[in-house]
């Protein structure tokens, strides 16, 4: 990964944290070409959130998520400055992180 | 850190759902995975047989023993008429507390789309991009200490986005 893939923004409205995230990522399926050529796909498998080092939300994902994925939810009990892992592992065993604290608004 | 021994306080709300976790059977997977302290990703915890499933019912099965009871307060948004199936909005509303969401698309190729897992503190509202290969239902089902919760929602797609 030259770059990073994911992009966090949080906002917090009466102590929820709403957590947006952007990831690039092709989550392609398998596909056959005319001449049965076969391209294996490539999606994000597992997608896993730890606050303060704690387990928040794991995804679990097929090729039917869309190009790029985005995922929007929202928890109790955060504050500014946590600590939030972000990582995922795709079909192919690449994978990437994100290390970053609750942002007080726009991340 | 051990969850387990957060969660165990005598009388604390969240050792009862821990309680009906166990009770309604889905827990133990549950269990398993709280109790191996955060394995590294892709320890072999990716749901195969749910994404392996070829058709919905099929897919709906891995999700537990339980029986599925339909739940109108379940709220699924979604366009009624998605002109690109390579990209449909879906947000999902519900005021249960839940242990784990799914999302299904029964015309789609694999059916089983994603599936979530909440730790307790998580609200219950999900926005995500699916792709959709056919018009479809969308159907979702909420796990809680209660049972499985479903609903489903109609998106007719004029040009389906899973090729």
């Amino acid at each position: 990964m030259d770059r990073p893939s994911i992009r966090l923004r949080t906002e917090w409205r009466e102590g929820v944290c709403t957590l947006r995230v952007l990831i690039k990522h092709p989550m392609e399926p398998e596909r056959v070409s005319e001449s049965g050529e076969r391209t294996p796909s490539h999606f994000i498998k597992e997608l896993r959130f730890l606050h303060q080092g704690r387990e928040l939300l794991t995804a679990y994902w097929g090729p039917g998520i869309a190009r790029n994925p985005y995922l929007e939810f929202s928890f109790d009990g955060g504050s500014v400055g946590d600590e939030l892992v972000i990582e995922w592992l795709d079909s192919r065993g690449e994978r990437d992180r994100l290390d970053t604290r609750l942002d007080a608004a726009a991340g | 850190m051990d969850p387990l021994a957060t969660h165990s306080l005598p009388g604390n709300p969240a050792r009862r759902r821990w309680l009906g976790r166990l009770r309604d059977g889905l827990g133990l997977l549950g269990l398993i995975r709280f109790a191996s302290l955060w394995p590294s990703l892709g320890a072999a915890a990716w749901p195969e047989a749910s994404f392996h499933a070829e058709k919905l019912e099929a897919a709906l099965a891995t999700l537990g023993p339980g029986p599925l009871t339909k739940d109108p307060t379940l709220g699924i948004v979604a366009p009624e008429l998605a002109e690109n199936g390579a990209v449909v909005p879906v947000r999902i509303d519900t005021e249960r507390r839940p242990q784990s969401i799914a999302i299904l698309v029964a015309g789609n190729p694999v059916p089983m789309v994603a599936r979530f897992e909440f730790a307790p503190g998580v609200r219950g509202h999900l926005s995500i991009r699916i792709k959709m290969g056919q018009s479809s239902d969308i159907t979702v089902v909420v796990a809680d200490g209660e049972g499985l919760h479903v609903n489903r929602r109609r998106v007719e797609v004029t040009i389906g986005g899973c090729g």
